[in-house]
């Protein structure tokens, strides 16, 4: 799981590695960063069971809105990008 | 073909058949505002020869920590008429075709061979990326907020499309942006165009590049 931009200034850090044993949605995945972070990280992430409004994550480069939300399950080897869309020009 | 003295010292770096192309290119630039402001300037002064600028406001003060085409004395004064008038005023010969237009679903795209996005909110972007699909013109996408940005290259049919990648983004009001980061994802955005005009190097075409200047961070993620 990668950080960028702000977040990753926010959180410290700019990526975890997680080693999955079994199925794992990104809901599951935060909570377990949360945990190796020890700061809870989802209030950043999450608003109730929604994605934040200025979060966005990709799971090998799709927009987990595109796939099963934060119901989305991961493999190994994938890689999850979170990071604040910029809309302004 | 006869080469401006304005172009001398970059034409001998990108060669003369590409600046051939450029200058026998039009690009529409949507939103002459932060981003649009440098991508044209930048554009016109590397070469290209034709220039759609689409915008339907007028300068206001606040634009000026940002807006680079602008000055105190065109406040009120549409922006696409202020920045055609300038940029004329620095490269003489280019087409400038100015739209003073909001986009909509109804706006009729111009025959152009890439359109460059420096709009300032998700849903006029979700619009442009149906225009653009429908006449499958590649798009250089930009945009800013706070200290950080994001650049992609959109090829129809072989990319993804802004809506897919920016899905339910929401839009937020009045965004504060660090000028100095406007300018850096505009001259990205030019140097994109020009290079998918001339096929030059790895472009972004498929990936997304994050830019934080707080975090002086540069990533890049594929897509």
């Amino acid at each position: 799981m990668e950080f960028f931009a702000t977040l990753r200034l926010a959180l410290g850090v700019a990526s975890i590695a997680f080693e999955l044993d079994t199925p794992t949605t990104i809901k599951q995945l935060v909570d377990m960063a949360s945990q190796k972070l020890g700061t809870d990280i989802s209030q950043k992430l999450f608003d109730g069971d929604k994605i934040k409004r200025g979060t966005m994550i990709l799971v090998n480069g799709k927009n987990i809105h595109h796939l099963n939300g934060l119901d989305t399950l991961v493999e190994p080897g994938d890689r999850i990008a979170v990071f604040p869309p910029a809309g302004g020009g | 073909m006869l080469i401006s003295e304005i172009f001398e010292r970059h034409v001998r770096l990108i060669g003369h058949d590409c600046f051939k192309k450029l200058a026998n290119s039009a690009v529409l630039v949507a939103g002459i505002g932060g981003l649009g402001s440098t991508v044209a300037q930048l554009l016109a002064r590397t070469g290209i020869g034709t220039l759609h600028l689409v915008d339907f406001d007028r300068v206001e003060e606040n634009n000026l920590n940002r807006q680079i085409l602008y000055t105190r004395q065109d406040i009120g004064y549409y922006k696409v008429d202020v920045a055609a008038k300038r940029l004329k005023e620095i490269v003489p010969h280019i087409k400038i075709v100015p739209h003073r237009a909001k986009l909509s679903p109804e706006f009729i795209l111009p025959d152009v061979d890439v359109i460059v996005d420096c709009l300032d909110n998700f849903s006029d972007r979700f619009v442009l990326d149906m225009l653009a699909e429908d006449k499958n013109i590649p798009l250089v996408h930009g945009g800013v907020a706070r200290f950080h940005g994001q650049v992609t290259v959109i090829k129809y049919g072989e990319t993804q499309t802004i809506r897919d990648i920016f899905e339910e983004v929401e839009d937020k009001d009045k965004i504060p942006v660090f000028p100095p980061l406007v300018t850096l994802v505009g001259s990205i955005q030019a140097s994109e165009t020009v290079k998918l005009l001339c096929d030059l190097g790895p472009s972004l075409v498929g990936k997304l590049l994050l830019i934080d200047l707080l975090a002086n961070t540069i990533d890049t993620i594929d897509l």
